[in-house]
Parts: structure tokens; C-alpha cells; sequence
């Protein structure tokens, strides 16, 4: 009886996490990400954020109508980035970067950086290991 | 900007908390050591609580069970505590912002909370009933109370990554 | 030698609860919390059962009788860590049978299961005259490898 309570408790809690997690989940890619709207930027880079969990290049590209207008470009953390040959001071501020990835699902200027073309012409897979995305899991992107 | 936002941007911005929040290896080892000590610190306090809800152990003494166990609890805790605060610096603005890191923080009080009224209140009368198999309803209320608290402070731990924000 | 199960994880990865796990935005979220809050009792459980075999913990309470006591909460965790981790696992098996740390969490799992399975039947058998040296260093045992599982858990998004 008492162990019934406590598991009716519990699936209680994990209703309440259910509540609580937002439409727009990270740390899935299926979540944050639409693996079939996959797109290519081309830009320059306005800021960097080399950073735990996740990095991020934020990118001025210019749309369909001639407007600048800037992304987001999710990456892996340091320790991630730097074991595909990815070290901070690779970009800089005003480097062109060629991302290829999918849009965020929410519709903002957010893009996974699956793959990127570095301004000394290399092109390092950018994804977070174990999210799930394409390419994930290829021994080619490890 | 809030003074509470201030102190936080500060923070942020220490040397050692950023270098931290830009290392390879050091704040995934943080956040790996500061989710594995929930099975140390949590857990104890489960097997505590488990016993003054009768599910373990009911032929045996509440103090014999609990007592011995405290050590490994605050270890735990202080594990938790310095990754935590560590880990906290290294985010601090994010932290600031973040529903679900604050939501943690005031069920980790509560938690911390019900844990002292117990302590000064039915388990300081625990010579009468340390050796009952169902405790009195006190001790039961905080011991339900105590494994949701914890619960919610794992849920809301995980959903902090949820509720990152850059730009 | 090559990792096993690679048609079974292809089935798995086509399968219509690979498809549910992905179309939901909150199921891998909420499932993978239980395997947080499982992982935190299963922690307190085998802790406390290994301190006693150990002999520092609950010292003049029989072993049979803690192990017996604590059986239903080391089954329960185990078992939402097991079937959440397979739910977690069914929303991109091919991602994870390809990760090096995946791969050795599950040896290490299956490693923890017999070091643990070995020490509760040993507990049951106290006449038998390997228990006496056996048990506390199955003990410890089981808490290393239960650690070492952990520790690969959270590799899996790491490496």
C-alpha cells in the first residue's frame, strides 16, 4: 500500500516536470531543432560565446530582401569544439562563417551549427555530441 | 538592473568563474561530480525518509538508522554545495533570469526547512517512537514532504538547461 | 570486436516509439527527470546495503534482514532507471550505439548487475565459506562499478 503511494507520489512529480518543460526543450535536437528545414548562412561574425554548455556565433547574414539581419548559431561546449581541432581563438569578430544546420523550431534566428566552415577553410562538424541531430553518432564527426 | 542582477553580472565576470564557463574539461567534471553526489546526499536522505514512512527497515530504531547515516549526507551535501556554487558563478547571470534555477533554490530551502522543524520538533521526541514501525504523523508528513522536495529540486535541477538563454 | 544488437538498435531506430519519443517536445525531458530521481535512490539503496555488508552501517541488524528490507526499493529504481533508459535510448539508437560511452555504460551496467546479484545471494548463503572475504569486497565493488555507470551516463553527452 505504502510503496503504491509513494509511486502515485512520484508520477505526481514527474507530471509537475511535465508542466514545467517549456515548448521550446533543448538537449534533444528533435526539441529544439526541425531536421527537415535545414539551411546554410553565410556571415560575419559579430560575437562569440565560447562557453559551458553550449557555444554560440552570432552571425550578420543578409536575407532574400537585402536586409542584415543577425543569427544565433548553437555549437558544442569548449571541451566538445576543441577535440574536433576547434580552438577559441580560431574566429574572430567580422571572420566570415559558413554554418550548415536546422532552424529552431520557435521561428527565431537560430540555427545548430552542424557543420562550419572556418575562415581558414577548414570545416568542423559543430553539433553537440549525443543531441540526436543528423550526423551525430557518424564516426566522421567525432 | 536589479542590485541582486549586479552582484551577479559581477560575479560572471570574476576571472576564475569565467574561465570555468569557457574550460574543456573542468565544468563538465563540476556538473558530473555534482550529479552523481545527488545519489550520496539525496539518496541517505531517501532511506531516512523511507523508514519513517514504514517502507524499510520498520523493526528497526529511527535513530539507529538515521544517526549513522549523517556523515555520508553532509559529505554529499558539501559536494553539492561547493560544485553547485561553483558552477553557479561560472552562469551567474543566466542563473539570475532562470525560472527553474530559482524554483530549485526555493525548494532546496524548503527542503532544508522541513529538515530543521523535524529535527527540532518530532525526531527530538524520538526516544518515544524511534522504535514504532509507523511513526507519528509528524515525522510522516515531513518524511512524504522531504522525498517531494528533493524530487522537485532534481526535476527543477534538470530544467535549468531548458531555460538557457543567449543573446 | 564489434558492439551487439546493431540490427536490433536499426529496428528500434524505425520503430513507432522512436517516431512518438521524437514528435514529442517534452517525453525525452520528463523521462529522462525519473532517470535522475531513480538514480538518486538507487544510490541511497545500494549505498546503505553495501555499508552494511561492509559492516559499518546497522551493525547488529542481521545482513539477511537489510537485504531483504531494502530488495523492493533496489528493484523499483532499477527498474524506472531500466525502462526509462530504454525510452531515452528509443528516441535516437543509433546515436548512442555508436557512442563509445554508451557503450561502456551498459558493460559496466551489466557488470554492476552480477557484482550486486552475486552479493545479495551471498548475503542469503552466510555458512558459505566464501562469504566472509567475498562480501565486503563485492560491496565495494558494487558501489565502484554503480559509480562508473554514472560517470559514462553523463559522458554520453560529452564526448
Amino acid at each position: 500500500m505504502r510503496t503504491k503511494l509513494l509511486a502515485a507520489g512520484g508520477a505526481l512529480i514527474l507530471s509537475l516536470g511535465a508542466l514545467l518543460s517549456p515548448a521550446a526543450a533543448h538537449h534533444s535536437f528533435s526539441a529544439e531543432f526541425d531536421g527537415s528545414k535545414p539551411a546554410r548562412l553565410i556571415g560575419r561574425i559579430t560575437k562569440v560565446e565560447w562557453t559551458n554548455p553550449h557555444s554560440y556565433f552570432y552571425v550578420d547574414v543578409k536575407n532574400s530582401r537585402g536586409e542584415i539581419v543577425n543569427w544565433a548559431c548553437e555549437g558544442g561546449g569548449p571541451g566538445a569544439l576543441s577535440r574536433r581541432g576547434w580552438k577559441k581563438g580560431d574566429v574572430k569578430i567580422g571572420d566570415q562563417l559558413v554554418v550548415d544546420g536546422y532552424l529552431a523550431k520557435d521561428g527565431s534566428h537560430t540555427i545548430d551549427a552542424r557543420r562550419v566552415t572556418l575562415p581558414d577553410g577548414r570545416s568542423i562538424y559543430g553539433g553537440t555530441p549525443g543531441d540526436g541531430g543528423p550526423g551525430d553518432g557518424d564516426v566522421k564527426n567525432k | 538592473m536589479t542590485a541582486l542582477l549586479q552582484v551577479c553580472a559581477w560575479i560572471h565576470d570574476l576571472p576564475w568563474a569565467t574561465a570555468i564557463r569557457e574550460s574543456e574539461i573542468t565544468f563538465p567534471a563540476l556538473e558530473t561530480v555534482h550529479v552523481l553526489s545527488l545519489g550520496l546526499m539525496v539518496g541517505t536522505i531517501a532511506i531516512v525518509d523511507l523508514r519513517l514512512l514504514g517502507v524499510v527497515l520498520r523493526h528497526e530504531p529511527v535513530a539507529r538508522i538515521a544517526a549513522p547515516l549523517l556523515p555520508a549526507t553532509w559529505i554529499g551535501f558539501g559536494l553539492m554545495l561547493s560544485t553547485g556554487g561553483l558552477l553557479f558563478a561560472a552562469e551567474a547571470t543566466d542563473m539570475y533570469a532562470n525560472p527553474a534555477f530559482r524554483l530549485k533554490l526555493l525548494l532546496l530551502g524548503l527542503a532544508g526547512l522541513n529538515m530543521l522543524v523535524f529535527h527540532f520538533t518530532s525526531y527530538s521526541r524520538r526516544v518515544r517512537w524511534g522504535s514504532e514501525v509507523s511513526p507519528p504523523v509528524g515525522a510522516r508528513i515531513a518524511a512524504a514532504a522531504s522525498l517531494t522536495l528533493w524530487t522537485g529540486v532534481i526535476i527543477m535541477g534538470r530544467a535549468i538547461a531548458y531555460f538557457h538563454h543567449h543573446g | 570486436m564489434t558492439f551487439p544488437g546493431l540490427s536490433v538498435f536499426r529496428w528500434l531506430a524505425h520503430s513507432p516509439l522512436n517516431a512518438a519519443m521524437n514528435k514529442s517536445v517534452w517525453a525525452f525531458a520528463v523521462i529522462e527527470m525519473g532517470h535522475l530521481v531513480a538514480l538518486a535512490v538507487l544510490g541511497g539503496a545500494s549505498l546503505v546495503l553495501s555499508l552494511r555488508v561492509i559492516g559499518i552501517w546497522l551493525k547488529d541488524v542481521e545482513a539477511t534482514a537489510v537485504a531483504r528490507s531494502l530488495r523492493p526499493v533496489l528493484a523499483i529504481s532499477l527498474g524506472v532507471l531500466i525502462l526509462s533508459g530504454l525510452l531515452l535510448l528509443s528516441s535516437a539508437p543509433l546515436k548512442y550505439y555508436f557512442n563509445v560511452a554508451f557503450r561502456a555504460k551498459m558493460l559496466l551496467l551489466l557488470l554492476a548487475l552480477a557484482s550486486n546479484l552475486a552479493m545479495l545471494l551471498l548475503i542469503d548463503r552466510p555458512a558459505a565459506v566464501a562469504s566472509k572475504a567475498a562480501l565486503p569486497a563485492l560491496a565495494a565493488l558494487s558501489l565502484l562499478l554503480w559509480l562508473g555507470v554514472g560517470v559514462c551516463g553523463r559522458l554520453i553527452g560529452l564526448i
